[in-house]
């Protein structure tokens, strides 16, 4: 049962990086210090690298648990399950952020007259069954979508080349620092940190696989994408047209032409930009299903995964009213979302520490028992 | 049993769930190639005028497209879109669409930014589309002529601007997202090219003609033809083109050098009191037009026709720059936008009176022109 469900290594860098650059390349720029975002973005970098080492001694020391299993063990039952919830309402929340995310995208750039309600039916359908199907599928998906994913974006800046205004890059680092610091705080919540949700399918990893080796790589990985995308959509924009546009990729690809027989290649890019958000709405569905299912005291996710793909799909409507407050929204975002992605993983890996050290030293017999986690096979 | 099923989900799936929610045929759009505005009848109402693709034709003969052309008016310019589907049976559909045709009058009393919005926000119009300026009265005349080449108008300006690049050099185009780009950036001030009728044999058509130069968004003047194209020069836009001298200094060009390969390096100083350009052109060229009896071979009468090309090269390019220096004062070079791209904050400091600094720069031109061949003959 446990070899049914469980992804290697490969895999699980292909979801985390999918995690990090899904639905943000679409976004390429962040507003304020479009020409400078490229440094805003290499600083979130750094900034998210030690909550990422957090993240992976997490699981370290715990190996084949999920955040949940450890919180449960390390807290106890009620302060664990207080853990659990707040994780589950943020997948939930996050979730549905990110599926209004595509929504407002398909209404606003491409079908002005469909209603957002259909696009989302027919997504959160798929993401379902994709969901319904188990870890290791999505790990299956992961790795097949993230080649055509780099694939088309190379592809993208190859036949971008033509288009591209290299003076663009300057001046270099003239934004107020104040800007930009903002903007990488944001770039740092929206989406580096979010990869916390990826400890709720950590269930899946063996013991001898490293999370440090998934999650740098992964950083490395996704950080590389979204830098290629900014620097690309900046070369052929420019600063002034990168801040105004809504969906900078988006733009970019609609100038971008070879010859006359090559161009109009928007589809190309909206369909990546589908493939990648997929996969992260899909994480916070895990997230908040099996969430949803250790409070409750079901026994596997299954069961609670319609209702909250209901919830988390009827949520995405109602968060926003218009795309301005969605735009908008990134800054109180990040306040309510920092909690969950540094303060609450600090304070799992302290309790987690002590919990094997005070075992190693009491328990050293039992330990093996210890550790096992309380719902095997139960997917 | 499963197999079965599958196949039903799979099938109601493609049938259902692929294609659009309004879905509208052809026949039911009414494609617009392109648009001219100009001031409507009343004050504060904009007359527009597209030429969109009569389809009526095209299943009958031999598919041939004509032009149409549909006017309307309205208080912006998206109510006088609208409107005009009052007389149409279509939407207007402006995927298509290429060319944005601007009255001057309008240009120059209402500045262009109000007149782009539209186009800038919706997302049927592409950012592809040619800005330009009517050299006559009004810009929907423009539609009247019939083109050489292709069918449409609209077209025809789109395919002058983009071949001028790899033939003539004359015209300096941009874009609508490269026009919205100028208008907010920092040093560089806005032309466009104008076009005007003018009498081709027999029949009028239109041409290029020199372009119009701005104070933020408003038309203030235009430059000719020639002077824009050795301004093309200062700012590193040339492909191709040809270079023109006189060899023997009698008053009538004899050497024609078509231009294979042009680079310009440009660096910018500031000396506290003035700005000081130097400008180096470097030029790979084959010889078509030579005096009669010039030996090619002979190293020195090719030296004579560089150096006299050179020279040619440098006091055109001294007189565009002085030109634009002393009837505008603004700077479509983009002077201003090299500070700022390697000094912002000094930058800073002289935007304010950055007309004044461009007008009294000092402008310093080397040009090396190096004749690579003379054609298939001696």
């Amino acid at each position: 049962m446990i070899d049914r469900e469980s992804i290697n290594t490969k895999q699980a860098i292909c979801i985390l990086s999918l995690l990090i650059f899904g639905s943000s390349a679409i976004f390429g720029s962040v507003a304020g210090s479009a020409h400078d975002s490229w440094i805003t973005l290499l600083a979130a970098m750094v900034l998210a690298a030690p909550f990422f080492i957090v993240f992976s001694r997490i699981i370290k020391l715990f190996p084949g648990s999920d955040i949940f299993d450890i919180a449960l063990t390390v807290f106890g039952k009620i302060a664990g399950r207080i853990f659990i919830l707040l994780y589950t309402l943020y997948s939930t929340y996050l979730g549905a952020l990110v599926l209004r995310n595509f929504t407002e995208f398909v209404q606003v750039a491409t079908k002005p007259e469909t209603p957002q309600w259909a696009i989302l039916i027919i997504l959160i359908a798929a993401i379902v069954y994709l969901v319904f199907n188990g870890v290791q599928v999505l790990g299956k998906w992961s790795a097949v979508i993230m080649p055509i994913y780099l694939i088309i974006v190379t592809a993208t800046v190859i036949l971008a080349y033509q288009q591209m205004d290299f003076s663009n890059l300057f001046p270099i680092a003239s934004s107020d620092t104040g800007v930009m610091a903002d903007s990488a705080i944001k770039l740092f919540t929206f989406p580096f940190a979010e990869t916390v949700l990826f400890l709720t399918i950590t269930k899946s990893l063996k013991k001898s696989q490293s999370p440090y080796k998934i999650y740098m790589i992964g950083l490395l990985i996704g950080g590389a994408v979204m830098l290629i995308v900014f620097f690309r959509n900046l070369f052929v924009l420019g600063g002034p047209t990168m801040e105004s546009e809504l969906f900078p990729s988006y733009t970019t690809i609609r100038i971008v032409r070879v010859g006359t027989f090559l161009q109009r290649l928007e589809s190309t890019i909206s369909s990546n930009f589908y493939l990648g958000g997929i996969t992260k709405i899909a994480v916070c569905l895990f997230g908040a299903s099996i969430g949803t299912a250790k409070l409750l005291g079901i026994k596997g996710y299954k069961k609670a995964l319609f209702p909250v793909a209901v919830i988390m799909a009827v949520l995405s409507q109602i968060v926003y009213k218009n795309i301005f407050e969605m735009l908008n929204g990134l800054s109180l975002y990040r306040w309510i979302a920092l909690p969950f992605q540094t303060l609450l993983p600090i304070i799992i890996c302290i309790g987690a520490e002590i919990k094997t050290r005070k075992d190693k030293k009491n328990m050293k017999p039992k330990q093996s028992g210890n550790q096992e986690p309380q719902e095997s096979g139960a997917y | 049993m499963k197999k079965a099923f599958a196949i039903l989900i799979v099938s109601f799936i493609s049938v259902t769930m692929t294609g659009c929610w309004n879905y509208r045929g052809a026949d039911k759009m009414e494609t617009v190639k392109g648009v001219a505005i100009d001031m409507g009848p009343k004050n504060g109402t904009y007359l527009l005028t597209f030429e969109t693709i009569n389809l009526s034709d095209a299943a009958g003969r031999e598919g041939k497209v004509m032009p149409e052309l549909v006017e309307s008016v309205g208080t912006t310019i998206y109510d006088a879109i609208r409107k005009a589907n009052n007389k149409l049976s279509s939407k207007l559909y402006f995927s298509q669409m290429q060319t944005l045709i601007i009255n001057q009058t309008l240009a120059k009393e209402q500045g262009i930014s109000p007149l782009i919005e539209w186009f800038l926000h919706d997302n049927e119009a592409r950012e592809l589309i040619n800005v330009v300026i009517s050299g006559e009265k009004t810009a929907k005349e423009l539609f009247n002529m019939k083109p050489i080449s292709v069918d449409f108008v609209g077209q025809e300006i789109c395919e002058i601007i983009d071949k001028d690049r790899y033939v003539l050099s004359y015209i300096k185009s941009n874009l609508i997202y490269e026009v919205y780009n100028c208008l907010n950036r920092d040093g560089i001030a806005l032309t466009l090219p104008i076009f005007m009728i003018v009498q081709n044999g027999e029949k009028p058509t239109i041409q290029a003609d020199g372009s119009a130069v701005f104070k933020k968004d408003k038309m203030i003047g235009n430059i000719p033809a020639e002077i824009v194209h050795f301004s093309l020069f200062v700012t590193d836009e040339i492909d191709k083109g040809i270079l023109t001298t006189d060899l023997n200094n009698d008053g009538q060009d004899d050497v024609a050098l078509e231009i294979m390969k042009t680079k310009t390096k440009s660096s910018i100083s500031f000396d506290g009191k003035k700005i000081k350009i130097k400008i180096n052109v470097q030029s790979s060229v084959m010889a078509l037009e030579i005096p009669p009896g010039t030996d090619m071979l002979d190293v020195t009468s090719v030296k004579k026709i560089s150096a006299s090309a050179q020279n040619r090269l440098v006091q055109k390019m001294h007189e565009s720059i002085k030109y634009v220096q002393t009837e505008y004062q603004k700077d479509v070079f983009g002077f201003g936008k090299m500070i700022y791209e390697k000094n912002h904050k000094l930058w800073h400091k002289l935007s304010k009176d950055w007309d004044v600094y461009f007008k009294n720069a000092e402008v310093e031109i080397k040009s090396n022109i190096f004749i690579r061949s003379s054609g298939m003959s001696k």
